[in-house]
């Protein structure tokens, strides 16, 4: 694969790679980091990726796959804690942010790493679920249960948000 | 509105195609959800949002076209008689002194008796040399320069060396 085809299949997917990296990393520099990692570790295997079938689900799988090396790396070194559960955002999150679509945005970011990231690769960016199931390793019917868990989380995250400001308005 | 609900259901229970949930999506984009629908607008609002963030940093590869080729040919061939030059001399230094009983390379400290390992090591040392001689040898091209600009002198002293004669 010579530079003008690279640029074609791989830095093309730069946004896509970034938002991935972004979610599971949870910082844009170290999501930046990884995007320039990845694409200096593709271009060194430029050659051998004339052989792969599917460049960008190849390129996600290897996107994540190196994510989840550097937040086991981190966890070694104590720099960060291990992967945040499904929890309610605290008193002073809910007062800070006024968007509701910045808050879904939180809850997802709350989720654990495998369900924030086969949520957003399905509704953001629009991946089949045999994709996801390649690029998370996991079977159709693992992402499909995963996918349920997320949405279904979500949808009980907004209700209690809704219902929290409904009796708000009525106790005043 | 059923179509709606049913839609919704199958999303939550993550059966829904692309083709459903882009169905999904251009309803709560539109100005018609129903009230009972409103608290899932947020969710695929977020969703398209999100869909806009890009990166900050992009890299594009620049391939240099041929005329540009051609110019730094000799540069380019100096770098890399140097960078084979300098392979010599390294894998000398690496396997030359070795008997074939101590099969190894100590890299950062470690013992690697791996020799698929040690060559691929060497070869992106290697590399980095190549680069790094490649910008060395810029401030040759000013030189050359430098030689071109002195050929008018040149001629201007030969004139004058046979106006002497």
């Amino acid at each position: 694969m010579d530079s003008s085809r690279f640029n074609v299949y791989i830095l093309s997917l730069s946004d896509k790679l970034f938002r991935l990296a972004k979610s599971i990393l949870q910082s844009d520099d170290a999501a930046q980091d990884a995007v320039q990692e990845l694409n200096l570790k593709l271009w060194e295997k430029r050659d051998k990726l004339d052989v792969v079938d599917n460049v960008p689900a190849f390129a996600m799988r290897s996107m994540r796959n190196l994510c989840l090396d550097t937040l086991r790396q981190h966890r070694e070194t104590g720099e960060i804690q291990n992967d945040v559960e499904f929890t309610e955002l605290n008193p002073y999150q809910q007062t800070e942010t006024n968007d509701m679509a910045l808050r879904v945005r939180q809850m997802i970011d709350k989720l654990p790493e495998l369900q924030r990231t086969i949520i957003r690769m399905r509704d953001v960016e629009g991946v089949e679920i045999s994709e996801i199931a390649y690029i998370t390793n996991l079977t159709a019917n693992a992402v499909t249960v995963n996918l349920s868990r997320a949405r279904q989380k979500i949808r009980e995250q907004i209700m209690n948000e809704n219902k929290r400001v409904e009796e708000k308005v009525w106790r005043q | 509105m059923a179509t709606i609900n049913e839609l919704l259901d199958k999303y939550f229970q993550g059966q829904t195609s692309i083709a459903e949930e882009n169905e999904l999506k251009e309803y709560f984009d539109s100005d018609k959800v129903a009230e009972e629908h409103k608290p899932y607008e947020a969710m695929f609002s977020n969703f398209g949002q999100e869909s806009q963030i890009t990166n900050p940093s992009k890299l594009v590869l620049h391939y240099e076209p041929a005329h540009i080729i051609h110019k730094n040919k000799l540069r380019i061939w100096i770098a890399s008689a140097s960078g084979i030059a300098a392979t010599v001399l390294v894998a000398l230094w690496l396997f030359g002194t070795q008997t074939p009983k101590d099969d190894y390379a100590v890299i950062n400290g470690k013992v690697i008796e791996n020799e698929q390992v040690v060559q691929k090591l060497a070869q992106a040392r290697l590399s980095k040399v190549n680069r790094m001689l490649a910008r060395n040898l810029e401030p040759l091209k000013s030189i050359e320069r430098v030689h071109e600009n002195l050929e008018p002198i040149r001629k201007v002293s030969n004139i004058s060396d046979k106006i002497n004669k």
